[in-house]
């Protein structure tokens, strides 16, 4: 069951991974076509700059869970590389709940924010996309990597326990 | 207690969490938060927890960290680097340590391209390492060589950490460009005299290669064409105002993408090792730059920058000294910390300081960086030894007993850079 959960929010990851990449290019490819623009037409594409910041915006937040079980997220080991398997995973365990309960209230206090600008009408500057479609990524993403944070907390907290690896294939 | 105290703590708690392995995002995020709860109500702190991670994120001049690290992917996976080390050796192979210099050039000329010492020393160990051990190269030298020549991808613009450093303090980023271009050129030659000296030292450890005949260069320099344009675009168009840093990074990113498709470099193993290598930096950064945010905030409700600033200020020391204490302490924290993390903890710490004693920001950018650089290979904890360690299979020890040289080159330059500001200033001065 847990190792079936596991592999559902690593599939889940991993095409947020893809996206960010496509979503990078996208905001590239934009840029470009307004530099063309520019200078063969005199004028850019309006709005480039706020849809350049709802794609990074985007990409940020679906590469942010990735980064979880990719174990990209930056960490020292110089003192701990010492320790006992299980000891460390029962170290990892711990950071990953950590960051689990920062990135819950990341989503949690977001979601309260993007209701009430909603409630304002906020808008972006140029082309007045309404802001919420930029607080849904950053509300969606701190969710889907709090759930990827948790089953990697779960996986090094079982193997800390005594438990198989529910990650080995991985 | 009083704040500022609350703030030391803070720090100390947050060095602690991370030293215990905790990620370093999640330990500057969740100490920041905690902060924050001890010194104002949870209302404000709950509104800071919501919009900060916003705020880390939103501004249209940090696209320019994802778009150049898409485009360093991008070259990396299109065999750019393979060409560029082909063209330098072509010209140099036939040195004694002629391969060493043929990496330090490839790597300076990589970083000119890609902007992440550790994509570049990752790339130039895939490319170079299996040649100097195919030519008889001792692997203290040449593992050494390509960990001290990636980190030239830090500096040679266009830079991520200065790119970052440029959003932290509100410096302009093109002009931070600019100014690594002279100090990253003055450690391509002084690594390169590293070398000489390695091999004054001791001839068999890195012997001389066979010479390339003149139209063999010439075939070389023709396959680098694309690298050469990408940069001269980027970076020039840059520095004569055609373009912002941003729109220079996206025409990189498109440009390294057309480049690897219209030479057909992409397989789908090349495809998904671009998505986990974008999808893995950009979500690390971004999510460290969302736990700097938060502990920022608790740093500067703490008050402890602009006491820290004011204190220090009040007791009259030269700027040069002030700025000596200052590289001397981020040297020590490179021994054990990585170069983003500690840009991202200390910086908004130490800028009011900066500010307080009129040092050039652009300067004070470039030194930061050169520090941050050598202590991604000097040891215990620096990065680039631990990537030639996964990616070469080579024991630590053995790329520590080639790394000192190098170091000592990056010390010579540390000391110019500091005696001659000009090295840094002189060409962003000049901008448009």
């Amino acid at each position: 069951m847990m190792r079936r959960l596991y592999d559902a929010a690593v599939a889940v990851a991993r095409w947020g991974g893809v996206a960010s990449l496509i979503l990078i290019v996208a905001a590239g490819a934009l840029t470009v076509a307004d530099i063309v623009s520019r200078s063969t037409l005199g004028s850019g594409i309006l709005g480039t700059t706020d849809l350049v910041q709802l794609l990074v915006m985007a990409a940020a937040f679906c590469a942010i869970p990735y980064g979880f079980f990719a174990d990209t997220h930056v960490s020292v080991d110089l003192l701990t590389d010492g320790l006992k398997p299980r000891s460390l995973a029962a170290l990892k365990g711990c950071s990953a709940l950590m960051g689990a309960l920062l990135l819950v209230g990341m989503a949690w206090y977001g979601g309260v924010q993007a209701k009430l600008e909603a409630g304002y009408g906020d808008t972006s500057s140029t082309i007045e996309i309404p802001k919420l479609y930029y607080w849904v990524w950053l509300v969606g993403g701190s969710a889907v990597a709090a759930v990827a944070a948790v089953m990697v907390a779960a996986r090094h907290l079982m193997v800390a326990a005594g438990g198989d690896d529910i990650a080995r294939r991985h | 207690m009083e704040s500022h105290f609350i703030g030391v703590l803070g720090f100390a708690i947050v060095l602690a969490l991370i030293l215990a392995r905790m990620p370093v995002a999640i330990a500057m995020g969740i100490v920041g938060v905690g902060g924050l709860a001890i010194l104002q109500p949870w209302k404000s702190v709950g509104f800071l927890l919501g919009t900060q991670p916003f705020e880390a994120v939103y501004p249209y001049s940090l696209s320019v960290v994802p778009l150049f690290i898409v485009m360093g992917v991008f070259a990396a996976h299109a065999g750019l680097s393979r060409q560029l080390y082909q063209a330098v050796y072509a010209f140099i192979g036939h040195w004694r340590g002629g391969l060493a210099h043929a990496t330090i050039g490839a790597c300076a000329a990589f970083g000119a391209i890609c902007g992440s010492s550790i994509a570049t020393a990752a790339t130039m160990c895939r490319v170079a390492l299996p040649e100097m051990r195919r030519r008889g190269y001792d692997d203290r030298i040449s593992t050494a060589v390509i960990a001290a020549g990636g980190t030239l991808g830090i500096m040679i613009p266009p830079s991520i950490m200065l790119a970052i450093y440029g959003l932290l303090t509100e410096t302009s980023i093109g002009k931070l460009f600019v100014a690594g271009i002279l100090p990253g050129l003055l450690g391509t030659a002084l690594y390169m005299s590293a070398v000489k000296a390695s091999t004054l030292i001791d001839p068999k450890v890195a012997p001389a290669g066979d010479r390339v005949s003149w139209p063999g260069r010439g075939k070389a320099i023709a396959e680098v064409w694309a690298v050469l344009a990408l940069f001269g675009v980027v970076i020039g168009g840059i520095y004569f105002g055609f373009f912002s840093p941003t729109e220079g990074a996206g025409v990189g990113a498109v440009g390294a993408l057309a480049f690897a498709i219209a030479r057909r470099y992409f397989d789908s193993k090349k495809l998904w090792d671009a998505v986990h290598e974008t999808a893995g930096t950009v979500g690390m950064i971004f999510l460290i730059l969302i736990g700097a945010t938060l502990f920022n905030a608790f740093l500067e409700t703490s008050r402890l920058p602009a006491i820290l600033a004011s204190e220090i200020a009040a007791l009259g020391l030269p700027p040069t000294v002030v700025l000596l204490v200052l590289m001397v302490f981020y040297l020590a924290l490179g021994c054990v910390m990585d170069s983003l993390s500690m840009i991202l903890l200390t910086v908004p710490a130490v800028f009011p300081l900066i500010q307080a004693l009129q040092i050039d920001p652009i300067w004070f950018g470039v030194l930061l960086v050169t520090v941050v650089e050598i202590g991604m290979i000097t040891p215990p904890v620096g990065m680039n030894l631990f990537v030639i360690q996964g990616a070469g299979r080579v024991p630590l020890r053995t790329i520590i007993a080639g790394i000192w040289p190098f170091i000592a080159a990056d010390a010579i330059r540390l000391a110019l850079l500091i005696g001659f500001p000009a090295l840094s200033v002189w060409l962003p001065s000049l901008m448009v």
